[in-house]
């Protein structure tokens, strides 16, 4: 049976569908989407983006270059502000930040956005579809014995010095075993209360391969990863961070 | 679309100086380190620890494998203000409020890159002082609220507005275009 909180730890989830590079996308497709969701999201903002990418300068190895690329992109915000549609270019994401409305909610604006692009842009398939919750976990203490909250931490052994300073964890899970992948990160973070330990849960969901999801299986892929993602979640916390977030019937 | 190419530095070493930018034109670009001159080289600028971080191990896949833990989480907010405010507590700047800081910048999301930028600088023209505290200065008597950098001094030398107006000219240009706002400024108070 799913969990569901009261004051869930859950800052942004964010549901990014990445279009393959030969796609029919040009400059009028934002403004083309933007139609299609004013109504819901009818506030519009930019925002720069830095990325990485690799070029081939000759036949052999050593032509390899990576370039660091910046990108504006364009958001469609809701009136609340709290949730949004991000475009840039091949790209169109879907954010929801805190406080997070629950999945009946967002799968919805999913599929709006979604549906949106569909409309406007001609696609078979897509190169990359994501499904990322980043929560945001607040103790108080600056003293946090970890294994009273997670079970996803860091495991130091016995003879290493058992204080530290700051930290991240992470892995890339195969949660079917085959075709999707799950990266689980887990770090420090910077508290908003002087005297409390923060801590960021990143949990992130994607396929295994790149062009691996056809434009019709999308949104059947993200229910799927969605219902991961809740499984691994709460295979991370422990029951005294459930009682933190209360949680509900 | 500006892009920069990535080269070894000599000795991997972030030049004297500061920050590290590589100079493009169209498309192309040289091993040129200089400094900020417009918007567009500002957008791609890494600081000297960032320049570290990443260029000290020397290999490419080290390279990319750290610009990538840097800038991969492209679709979300959130988790670029998180490494903000880790930067700025990894150089001893203080944020106040943090929530409503961080509230601000999801806000004006077109103010973070600039953020970081401003800071960088101030903290390297003020080689040590007393304290830096990043603040979300709430104007009560007009609905307006900006970022505001305060540079706090045990002890307040004459020069610290000349300094601090100099900053404010190299930025103000490249702020204008932002929907969010910052100063620079010291209320000649004590560090708290």
């Amino acid at each position: 049976m799913k969990k569901r909180y009261k004051n869930p730890p859950i800052q942004e989830a964010v549901c990014e569908f990445r279009l393959k590079p030969d796609s029919k996308w040009d400059i009028t497709v934002p403004g083309l989407i933007y139609e299609k969701l004013r109504e819901e999201f009818p506030n519009k903002k930019k925002r720069i983006n830095r990325g990485i990418q690799k070029r081939q300068t000759s036949k052999d190895s050593k032509g390899e270059e990576y370039q660091i690329i910046t990108d504006e992109r364009i958001q469609f915000l809701a009136k609340d502000k709290k949730s949004f549609v991000q475009i840039g270019s091949g790209i169109l994401s879907i954010n929801c930040l805190d406080p997070y409305p629950g999945w009946n909610l967002f799968r919805p604006q999913i599929k709006h956005g979604f549906d949106a692009l569909t409309s406007v842009v001609e696609f078979k398939e897509l190169h990359r579809v994501g499904l990322r919750y980043i929560n945001r976990i607040e103790l108080a203490g600056t003293r946090v014995e970890l294994e009273n909250y997670f079970q996803f931490r860091p495991f130091l052994g016995q003879d290493v010095p058992q204080e530290m300073e700051r930290f991240i964890v992470g892995c890339e899970l195969l949660p079917d075993g085959k075709t999707d992948i799950c990266r689980v990160q887990l770090t420090d973070a910077r508290p908003r209360k002087s005297g409390n330990a923060g801590f960021l849960l990143d949990i992130d969901y994607s396929p295994r391969q790149l062009q691996n999801i056809s434009a019709d299986k999308a949104l059947e892929w993200v229910e799927q990863a969605h219902n991961q993602i809740e499984k691994i979640f709460e295979a991370c916390i422990c029951d005294s961070l459930r009682k933190i977030f209360e949680e509900v019937e | 679309m500006p892009t920069a190419l990535i080269h070894n530095a000599p000795n991997n070493r972030c030049p004297a100086g500061g920050e590290y930018v590589w100079r493009m034109e169209e498309g192309v670009a040289f091993e040129d380190p200089r400094r900020i001159s417009d918007r567009e080289m500002r957008q791609i600028v890494l600081s000297e620890e960032e320049w570290e971080r990443i260029f000290h191990l020397g290999s490419t896949i080290n390279i990319v494998d750290n610009l990538l833990l840097h800038v991969e989480d492209g679709s979300s907010v959130i988790s670029e203000i998180e490494e903000i405010l880790k930067w700025l507590q990894s150089n001893s700047i203080v944020v106040l409020e943090t929530t409503e800081v961080c509230e601000y910048l999801i806000e004006y999301p077109d103010i973070i890159d600039f953020l970081l930028s401003v800071s960088d600088r101030v903290r390297k023209r003020f080689v040590s002082p007393d304290q830096l505290s990043l603040e979300l200065y709430n104007d009560p008597e007009i609905d307006d609220k900006y970022l505001t950098l305060y540079v706090r001094q045990e002890h307040y030398g004459d020069s610290i507005m000349d300094v601090i107006d100099s900053i404010s000219a190299e930025y103000e240009e490249e702020l204008s275009g932002t929907s969010g706002w910052m100063i620079v400024t010291t209320d000649f108070a004590p560090p708290r």
